[in-house]
């Protein structure tokens, strides 16, 4: 299987001389196609830091990550722009849409952005409404929606224009579990249907254990990894809950 | 330690001053410019006689500021208003930071002072400048000399303008201050949580309601063009009423018409970011369409009054200027020979009489052709003899005339009556029992005038006139060179006879000065209303973009460029600009063509070149502010890192 994201060796200073703070100090780790993973840690360990520097919203200060093989932290600002219109796909844990445009509106702003041809973009819209079960919602505007139904539409417009990774930060983190549990679904399927590449960086352990690898995050350094392999969702959930009290006591108040 | 803060919070936030700047920079330097009036006939030739001209005009000059100022004081409050707005979070942070709020509102007065200080120092150069151009444009426009170029200074102006400002900022200090001892820190720092939630707009009603506003609309153009603007009655009401309720509606559903026409055509709907500027456009105007109509309504008044007013004053001082036949003029309105009174009159003089007809002027014209404001058709012609009216001619150096026994001629002077006379040279009439052919039309004054006030006077020869009824008694003089002549107007005598001497110097500075004074009035007007409005805008504008920030924020996330960021929000802004502006252009074109019927009372109107001149001004005003919002919001939007 082929290598979509490859981070090697990734070093992430703030501050100046004297007084640095390793936000990441060092982490390698490689997601291939088609895979869904998770990435756990507590607050502070360095987590959103990795998912922005793989963004590229923010830069690091050492090492390379390399998306389809292209070194993405060599490409100048407007390369930069490019790339993140093309090869990527947000989730973001407050939803971000855009509560001027109505749910479909939502999702083919992501294709024109894309420069599609006008002609296609209601028929990909549909077809991706579809799949993700928002087509009775898609003419809604976001206030008249629920948490759920919004991330869904979001999702949606993450996945439309097939990225080559969609990164997800905290996407059940606004949610209740119900619409949590449907919102991680509509991933499975995503993932094993369109073979869709997720990394999803998230804090709760149900959310975790749909992934097929967890990479857990502590002070900055690669701390453990596991993966689900052939398990129950149930016995991966306990092999999460383990490595989580290995990583330390305060992150058990997340459970 | 305060007064340095105070400095760099000037320094830190100057975009977001610049267009309050701007707008009191321009404001001091108009009210100074209009203020200076009486410093400034130093430049011009005009003496002791002119000088009550110019008093009249200072007066009215002084009545029009005052109202302006009051204008201008709100607009600068609104402005302030709304940047202690976007500072909120700066107070906020001062105040956990345990300043006390005695000292947030001195930091705030001593930024109110040296803003004020600075912006009124730059306000009065600025005046000073543009009074010497408006001397000069004055000396243009009205065919005055200048006697010398030199520095005006205009003491009392300036104290006039220190004054009034003076008042504004501390009416904003004190403001500023009561609003800081009574906000709460939590609204401070948090803001006011305006989630504002958009309204849904039925389809079918937006057009129900776009198109009422259009027939609406139309009603009051309808009923504005028959009425005319002089008659101030029930018609006329309608015609304001329904203007305001038309444009209003037309705002309501514009925006909700304009997005279902566009989604219409994919192309343009899906085209990069035009979708999300359209419902952008959508989501303000569905809640800022009461300030549109009331911009459009401000644009109206400005652009109306500006361009009917130097037409006006155009249109007065040509005719005064081209053609005053002679010196003095004695006119006496009588109904008999015997009471003609003889005046004493140096120089060389030439009279005749004027008798009474009885053809009307609807036995000329066709009495379709008058309009509601100005209809002639009852009124009697008066006549004149051949021999007389030759006389006259060969006095003022102008061709004789030669009629058959069966012509008459008529001659006329205002201007309103050019189109009406075309084609019926040839017609018959019947001149006191006379059958006569109308040999010719001319457009001539043998006497002097203030207004072109002659529809017609039929010259006939003398056998065909009633001279028994005699309406008028007219003797022109010239004056000799020395012979300053004095200075007359209308004047009774005790007997309640009614004469008027008409002296040539006395029209032409009389009128000159009305023109001066109705066309200052009205570019005065006409700036401050197009400069209230677009501030309006502008300031509309730069509040919707702190909220706005958020959504741009994401919109590069998701890997939109910068050139498509910067695009949608030149296309927000203009279409956000030339709304109000366009319905603006649309009514004031029904009432220019309305109201230049009025001016055509004075005389012709050159429409097209008045009209170039206010979309100068318009444009200057709109543009610099538009390019100003332009820039700030950019920076806003594109700063945000």
């Amino acid at each position: 299987m082929e290598a979509i994201l490859k981070v090697n060796d990734v070093e992430k200073y703030y501050g100046y001389k004297g007084n640095v703070t390793k936000a990441i100090d060092g982490i390698s780790f490689t997601v291939n196609e088609g895979e869904f993973v998770g990435i756990m840690g507590a607050s502070g360990s360095g987590k959103t830091t990795t998912l922005n520097c793989i963004s590229t919203i923010d830069r690091v200060t050492s090492g390379s990550i390399e998306i389809k093989g292209q070194d993405i932290t060599k490409l100048k600002h407007k390369s930069l722009t490019k790339f993140r219109r093309d090869s990527l796909g947000f989730i973001f844990q407050d939803f971000n849409l855009l509560d001027t445009l109505t749910g479909f509106e939502n999702i083919a702003l992501a294709l024109t952005i894309h420069r599609e041809k006008p002609n296609v973009i209601d028929k990909k819209v549909n077809a991706i409404a579809k799949r993700l079960n928002i087509q009775d919602i898609i003419e809604k505007y976001p206030y008249q929606m629920s948490g759920g139904e919004k991330q869904r539409v979001a999702s949606a417009r993450a996945m439309i224009t097939n990225p080559s990774i969609v990164l997800a930060d905290e996407p059940t983190g606004a949610l209740d579990s119900k619409s949590s549990k449907e919102l991680l679904k509509c991933f499975e399927d995503l993932n094993s249907e369109l073979q869709a590449t997720i990394l999803m960086v998230t804090h709760d352990v149900l959310a975790a254990s749909y992934c097929h690898r967890i990479l857990f995050i502590k002070d900055g350094k690669l701390f453990n990894e596991i993966n689900r392999g052939k398990k129950t969702q149930r016995a991966f959930y306990k092999d999460i809950i383990d490595v989580l009290t290995l990583l330390g006591g305060d992150t058990l108040d997340v459970i | 330690m305060l007064f340095k803060l105070a400095l760099n919070n000037i320094k830190k936030s100057y975009k977001d001053y610049l267009i309050y700047f701007l707008t009191i920079v321009i404001g001091i330097a108009l009210f100074y410019m209009f203020n200076s009036m009486e410093s400034q006939k130093a430049m011009l030739i005009l003496d002791s006689i002119d000088l009550n001209s110019i008093e009249m005009l200072t007066g009215a000059m002084s009545y029009v500021s005052r109202f302006l100022s009051v204008v201008l004081a709100f607009l600068m409050v609104y402005a302030n208003q709304f940047l202690i707005r976007r500072r909120q979070k700066e107070l906020g942070i001062y105040m956990t930071l345990g300043m006390s709020r005695n000292k947030i509102s001195f930091v705030l007065v001593l930024e109110t002072l040296i803003i004020g200080f600075i912006s009124l120092l730059i306000g009065i150069i600025v005046g000073i400048i543009g009074s010497h151009f408006l001397s000069i444009i004055t000396a243009r426009l009205f065919l005055v000399d200048l006697k010398e170029f030199r520095f005006i200074f205009s003491m009392s102006a300036f104290i006039k303008s220190v004054m009034a400002y003076g008042i504004i900022f501390t009416i904003m200090i004190v403001l500023n201050v009561l609003n800081i001892m009574k906000v709460k820190l939590i609204d401070l720092l948090y803001g006011k949580n305006r989630n504002q939630k958009l309204k849904l707009k039925n389809i079918k009603l937006s057009y129900v309601t776009f198109i009422l506003s259009l027939l609406i609309l139309f009603y009051a153009y309808m009923c504005i063009t028959k009425n005319g603007m002089l008659q101030i009655n029930l018609v006329f009401a309608q015609a304001i009423i329904f203007g305001i309720i038309g444009t209003l509606l037309f705002f309501m559903s514009l925006s909700t018409i304009l997005i279902t026409i566009v989604k219409r055509n994919k192309k343009i709907y899906y085209f990069q970011l035009n979708m999300f500027s359209l419902r952008q456009l959508n989501s303000k105007i569905n809640t800022t369409y009461i300030l549109m109509s009331i911009i459009c309504i401000m644009l109206l008044i400005a652009i109306g009054t500006f361009s009917t007013g130097t037409g006006t004053a155009q249109a007065v001082s040509k005719n005064q200027l081209d053609s005053q036949p002679v010196d003095i003029s004695l006119i006496q309105h009588i109904s008999d020979v015997k009471s003609i009174r003889e005046v004493d009159l140096p120089g060389v003089h030439d009279t005749f009489l004027n008798y009474y007809t009885d053809v009307k002027v609807s036995d000329v014209i066709d009495e379709n052709n008058f309009t509601n404001d100005f209809n002639f058709s009852k009124a009697v012609y008066t006549s004149m003899s051949l021999e007389e009216f030759n006389e006259s001619q060969v006095f003022l150096s102008r061709e004789p005339i030669e009629l058959n026994e069966d012509e008459v001629m008529i001659y006329y002077n205002m201007d309103m009556f050019e189109e009406l006379y075309n084609e019926i040279t040839d017609n018959q009439i019947s001149l006191n029992g006379n059958h006569v052919t109308i040999k010719n039309i001319k457009k001539l004054s043998l006497v002097n005038y203030f207004n072109p006030n002659e529809f017609g006077v039929i010259v006939a020869h003398d056998e065909m006139l009633n001279k028994e009824q005699v309406s008028g008694y007219f003797r022109n003089s010239y004056l000799d060179e020395k012979d300053e002549g004095g200075y007359y107007s209308a004047v009774f005598d005790n007997n309640g006879y009614a004469y008027s001497f008409l002296s040539k110097r006395a029209i032409i500075s009389e009128s000159l000065s009305l023109s001066i004074l109705v066309s200052y009035v009205s570019i005065y007007i006409g700036i401050v209303f197009i400069m209230s409005s677009v501030v309006m805008l502008a300031l509309q504008q730069l509040s919707e973009a702190s909220d706005n920030s958020k959504r741009y924020e994401l919109l590069k996330k998701l890997g939109v460029e910068e050139s498509q960021i910067k695009h949608s929000i030149l296309v927000q802004i203009s279409i956000y600009f030339m709304l109000p502006l366009l319905l603006a252009i649309v009514h004031s074109i029904v009432g220019i063509n309305v109201s230049s019927q009025v001016v055509k009372i004075f005389g012709n109107l050159d429409i097209l070149n008045n009209m170039l001149i206010t979309a100068g001004f318009v444009l200057a005003i709109y543009g610099s502010y538009f390019m100003i919002t332009y820039i700030t919001i950019k920076s806003m939007v594109l700063n945000n890192k």
